[in-house]
């Protein structure tokens, strides 16, 4: 385990005493969410470089999708 | 005194942009990164575009070579950043939308969306930019909105 100082804005302390909240807690619980975070984004990144697709295809399927989605109001 | 919530900037996401993320990365797989890390912005879009994307899963994994799984978990990252919309909520602006848009109606939906919620559209359709500029931002300008303060 390693153990980490940051300074904490005085305002933000007195919040966090003011609900009762152990400051350490709510950092470790930050750093574990942000990592989680830049994980997700990682893996989306590692994935979409393997796409092959091309510019026409883009547009192609964009133009699909639009239209049964309009297609999906007209019969409302 | 600073609030405890943040109030998110409201954007229409146009399926272009969503579906080039996926397909070809770039500027706009960049916008569902940042804001996936930044929450800075409250993307929304009619309810039908998450069946159609559901729809289109499998032909986005032909297309992109990926494996249907691959596919599936790359639309989830973004559509996990979309508030999906009913009906009910902007049909009241569908014919204001169309009576603007006129020939481009398969822009509709998203431009009645965005009437009904007083915000822009995200798109990189230049067509539609030229019919509504002043209902557009472009995925370039939001990237640049990011950075500013």
């Amino acid at each position: 385990m390693t153990k980490i100082i940051i300074d904490v804005p005085e305002e933000l302390e007195r919040r966090a005493r003011l609900l009762k909240v152990e400051l350490s807690i709510l950092a470790a619980k930050a750093l574990k969410d942000q990592v989680r975070k830049l994980e997700e984004i990682v893996e989306f990144r590692r994935i979409i470089a393997k796409s092959r697709a091309t510019d026409s295809d883009v547009e192609e399927l964009s133009n699909e999708v639009k239209d049964a989605v309009w297609r999906r109001h007209l019969k409302h | 005194m600073e609030t405890p919530f943040k109030a998110l900037m409201l954007l229409v996401i146009d399926p272009n942009v969503v579906i080039s993320a996926v397909l070809s990365g770039g500027l706009n797989a960049e916008i569902f990164e940042t804001n996936f890390k930044e929450e800075k912005y409250d993307f929304i879009a009619p309810e039908f575009f998450n069946i159609e994307l559901g729809n289109h899963t499998l032909k986005i994994a032909n297309r992109t070579r990926l494996s249907f799984d691959e596919a599936r978990r790359v639309l989830e990252f973004i559509v996990r950043q979309i508030r999906f919309i009913p009906l009910k909520d902007y049909e009241t602006r569908l014919d204001e939308a169309r009576q603007v848009l006129k020939s481009h109606e398969k822009d509709v939906p998203y431009l009645a969306l965005a009437l009904a919620f007083g915000c822009k559209i995200l798109s990189g359709d230049r067509v539609l930019k030229k019919i509504v500029p002043d209902k557009i931002i472009t995925p370039r300008e939001l990237l640049d909105m990011f950075q500013s303060p």
